[in-house]
């Protein structure tokens, strides 16, 4: 277990290094460039000068040794965009926002998609599995910025029973939370259907039928720890993605998140916002596969046996 | 116990649903109507008594829309408007503009030498909201500090004219030959290189202070915390990406004329949300576009509206380095064709003002408007020129293009690629076809791009907008510097008429000089001049005191609520 666990920091390093890379020289070749997007009316002298400030007028692959200079340092140097504030504080103060909205949604979508999941499955092809699925492929269909421009005008104009916009207190989760576990909830519901129908088939809850197992304990020991498996992969990977945010809903809902550093930060050409952030989401994914793995393999023994055989 | 079981999951099934989403409206409560919860401490809508008319509200407080959040609250590094309309808040400029005229604000007064090279400014009484008193070395070091080269200050072209400040912020001087300096508290001198007559009037003056930069180095400006005020307000709370508050300084000199005690900032991009924040009282007041909530919004008793020029001409450009546009009869022919007012009606749901000029109408020349004393070049040309296509073909024909326009292509790039942006471009496109019988193609790229290519003069036809300022000579001394501008349109006689006119005193004069050289500029077609940018502003009644003059500096100053 620990030569496997060590062989995979080691891919993951060699993983962040290639992203690192590829990110720069694409990042780079973007055309454009920082501040042209940035100042309205500049002038072209002014352009000029900045430029040079900044290095940008110098070989790209200059650039490159530079900045992986800077980063062996640790440092993931500052925002073009909003001087003064560096990468690492950008992460540490906003991903706590978008972590906290994501994983409330992932929270109640996955608790709620599992049990609804169940529930289809088990009343397959009855009133309540249709309704659930038409109900689970809507939201998944629906684009969430149509979600939340419905709820939010449902539920801030037509009955103003929440802030419209803003980030501070538990009033203000609720909208947010509510459009992002719509989704989450939607593909839960439909994975742990299918999961359950494929469980149910097997051999095993036929002997445990057989021996006279009571339905509840079939659901509760059998049924629900393996057709629970799949979805352990799928939470896992989930959860990295919850502090990168979501750009949409933090647009409407006018939140502090990460989700629109990172993507008005490619649209703004802030090269350092994008790289720093990057290498963080891409550390944090590679490390929640990794978690992954480990878990799957204490939860199945079947994993376990075959990687030390 | 088949029963109990599904039973059991139905229940935990509706619990789910019930935590999850819940998509079934509860019943509204009234107390909830239009109440937002970053002030807890206001009163409700329905609850506060009606004051009789005109009396102000007891609480006074304004919330508004940011569609951006600013760069660095630091008067030396910021980068955008957003960042400056702050700054008209929380610090407080040599002088303000204040229903078109230049008024002192923190300069009581001001005495210029006969030569106009030098400024000798006689400060106010101020006070930053620690207590410390605002001084002329405070002036003197935002000066320093937009110089430094480590700043790398996006504006520095707005302060060029002062001694040697462009030489040290290319590093080519010592700091300390700054043509800025304090011979006491309360007397702030500027030296210049050359007379410039509109420095007062198109410059921001900000003060600035050395121990707080010091202090926090690169984190100046990035907190709440960390950015010194000394305005009508300071800043109380900065929640990025979400909001700012904004209380009144009770220590600014002018506090009597600042009635509101606290102003939040809503940084809302998203403009379905924008529009229901003002729906439902969220926001205060905003620029509303939106043809269906324009007319939703002209319905409500509760709302006024108010035409508010952005101060901003929308133009193409004309690469004037392209072997086909360097032929002024083909730019020509393409700036007469465009059906502008069809271009008002569509693009801007007829807002906006057709422009056959670059200077849009709300700018001045000293107290003269300058529009109304020069004629829109454009229009005579039109008059001469009735027939663009024969125009298009002499052209061509200059450029030995053959006469055949439908063997001529251009392409328009456009900075945006929204389903919007593309019908819009449609329309030019077939505009151009449909007058000049040419081929159009379109190019879109995000914003970035394009600016990055109309930097590096990279198209042919390209969308731009420039904005204006309280004198013409911002916007007409983009096409005087050594490359001829955005266009490429290099030309001597304009950059020196523009120069020259910005050495003017005399306003009569200055105007003329700035006349001749917008009709040179026009009558060459460097660019072709489309519609002057202007919004429409849905507010609530009881706000009172918002300007409408485009280039005003006053803040918040003068506003407060009445009957909330």
């Amino acid at each position: 277990m620990t030569k496997f666990i060590v062989k995979r920091i080691f891919y993951m390093l060699a993983v962040l290094f290639c992203v690192v890379t590829i990110t720069f020289f694409l990042v780079h070749s973007i055309p454009g460039d920082p501040i042209s997007s940035m100042v309205e009316d500049l002038p072209l002298e002014t352009r000029d000068l900045y430029l040079e400030k900044y290095g940008f007028d110098q070989p790209i692959f200059l650039q490159y040794i530079k900045f992986i200079k800077q980063l062996a340092a640790g440092d993931l140097g500052q925002s073009l965009r909003y001087p003064g504030r560096r990468v690492v504080d950008i992460v540490k103060n906003y991903a706590p926002v978008s972590g906290m909205i994501g994983g409330l949604s992932l929270l109640i979508g996955f608790a709620a998609g599992i049990v609804l999941g169940i529930v289809a499955a088990l009343k397959r092809n009855q009133w309540s599995d249709r309704v659930i699925m038409v109900l689970a492929l809507l939201g998944t269909t629906i684009p969430t910025f149509v979600v939340a421009a419905v709820l939010q005008y449902a539920l801030t104009v037509t009955y103003p029973l929440f802030p419209t916009t803003g980030f501070g207190t538990a009033k203000h989760l609720v909208l947010p939370v509510a459009c992002m576990c719509v989704g989450p909830l939607s593909s839960y519901a439909r994975y742990m259907r299918s999961s359950v129908l494929d469980v149910t088939g097997q051999d095993f809850i036929l002997t445990a039928e057989a021996k006279g197992v009571s339905q509840f304990r079939i659901v509760t020991r059998h049924l629900f720890r393996n057709s629970f498996l799949p979805c352990v992969t799928m939470i896992c990977t989930s959860v990295a993605g919850i502090f990168s945010g979501s750009f949409i809903i933090e647009s409407i809902f006018a939140i502090p998140g990460l989700g629109k550093y990172f993507i008005s930060a490619i649209n703004d050409r802030d090269y350092s916002v994008v790289l720093g952030l990057n290498i963080i989401f891409t550390g944090v994914y590679i490390l929640s596969v990794l978690i992954s793995d480990i878990l799957l393999a204490m939860i199945d023994p079947r994993i376990r046996l075959t990687d030390e055989a | 116990m088949k029963r109990n079981l599904s039973l059991l999951l139905a229940l935990t099934m509706l619990l789910g649903l019930l935590a999850g989403c819940s998509m079934k409206p509860p019943e509204p409560m009234e107390d909830d109507a239009s109440h937002n919860d970053k002030n807890d401490a206001a009163p409700e809508d329905q609850k506060s008594p009606q004051p009789a008319s005109g009396e102000k509200d007891a609480e006074q407080y304004l919330n508004v829309l940011l569609t951006d959040e600013p760069s660095v609250l630091d008067v030396a590094r910021f980068l955008g408007v957003t960042d400056r309309n702050l700054f008209m808040n929380l610090k407080e400029p040599l002088v303000r503009i204040e229903n078109g005229e230049i008024v002192g604000s923190g300069a009581e007064s001001w005495d210029i030498s006969d030569d106009g090279l030098t400024y000798t400014f006689h400060l106010r009484e101020n006070y930053w909201s620690d207590g410390q008193k605002v001084t002329a070395q405070d002036y003197v070091t935002a000066l320093q500090r937009q110089c430094d080269p480590a700043n790398a200050f996006a504006f520095t072209a707005d302060y060029a004219d002062i001694k040697n400040f462009t030489a040290i912020s290319k590093g080519e001087a010592d700091p300390s030959t700054l043509g800025a300096t304090a011979p006491d508290d309360s007397t702030l001198v500027l030296e210049l290189e050359q007379i410039n007559v509109a420095l007062l009037a198109s410059t921001d003056f900000f003060p600035d202070r050395a121990d707080i930069a010091q202090q926090h180095g690169d984190t100046l400006g990035a907190e709440a915390d960390k950015t010194p005020c000394c305005g009508p307000f300071s800043l109380k709370s900065w929640n990025h990406n979400s909001s700012l508050e904004l209380t009144k300084n009770e220590k600014y000199w002018n506090a009597e004329k600042v009635y509101l005690q606290n102003v939040t900032y809503h940084i809302i991009p998203d403009q379905n949300a924008q529009l229901a924040s003002l729906e439902n009282g969220s926001l205060d007041y905003l620029g509303v576009s939106t043809p269906e909530y324009v007319t939703k919004f002209q319905g409500r008793d509760d709302m006024s509206e108010m035409m508010f020029s952005t101060g901003r001409t929308v133009m193409v450009l004309f690469n004037c380095e392209d072997p086909i546009l360097s032929n002024p009869k083909i730019r020509m022919a393409l700036s007469l064709s465009m059906d502008r007012d069809a271009l008002v009606e569509v693009v801007t749901n007829g807002v906006s003002t057709p422009a056959y000029s670059l200077v849009p109408p709300d700018s001045y020349v000293g107290s003269l408007n300058f529009r109304e004393n020069a004629e829109e070049p454009l229009e005579a040309v039109m008059a001469a020129n009735p027939d663009p296509k024969a125009l298009l073909i002499e052209g061509m024909k200059e450029a030995g293009l053959g006469e055949d326009p439908s063997k001529l292509t251009l392409t328009l790039s456009w900075g945006a690629t929204t389903a919007t942006a593309r019908t819009y471009a449609e329309l030019y496109q077939q505009i151009w076809q449909d007058e000049l019988g040419c081929v159009i193609e379109l190019e879109f790229n995000d914003n970035a791009t394009h600016m990055g290519n109309v930097n590096n003069a990279n198209y042919q036809l390209a969308t731009f907008s420039w904005g204006a300022d309280y004198e013409p000579q911002f916007q007409l001394s983009r096409w005087a510097n050594k490359v001829g501008g955005h266009s490429r349109w290099k030309n001597e006689e304009y950059a020196s008429l523009v120069n020259q006119a910005s050495q003017t005193q005399d306003e009569k004069e200055r105007l003329e000089l700035y006349a001749k050289a917008e009709k040179m500029l026009v009558e060459d077609a460097a660019m072709a001049p489309l519609y002057f940018g202007a919004t429409r502003r849905f507010y609530y009644n009881y706000v009172h005191g918002l300007t409408g003059n485009a280039f005003d500096k006053t803040g918040f100053i003068n506003v407060y609520t009445s009957g909330r």
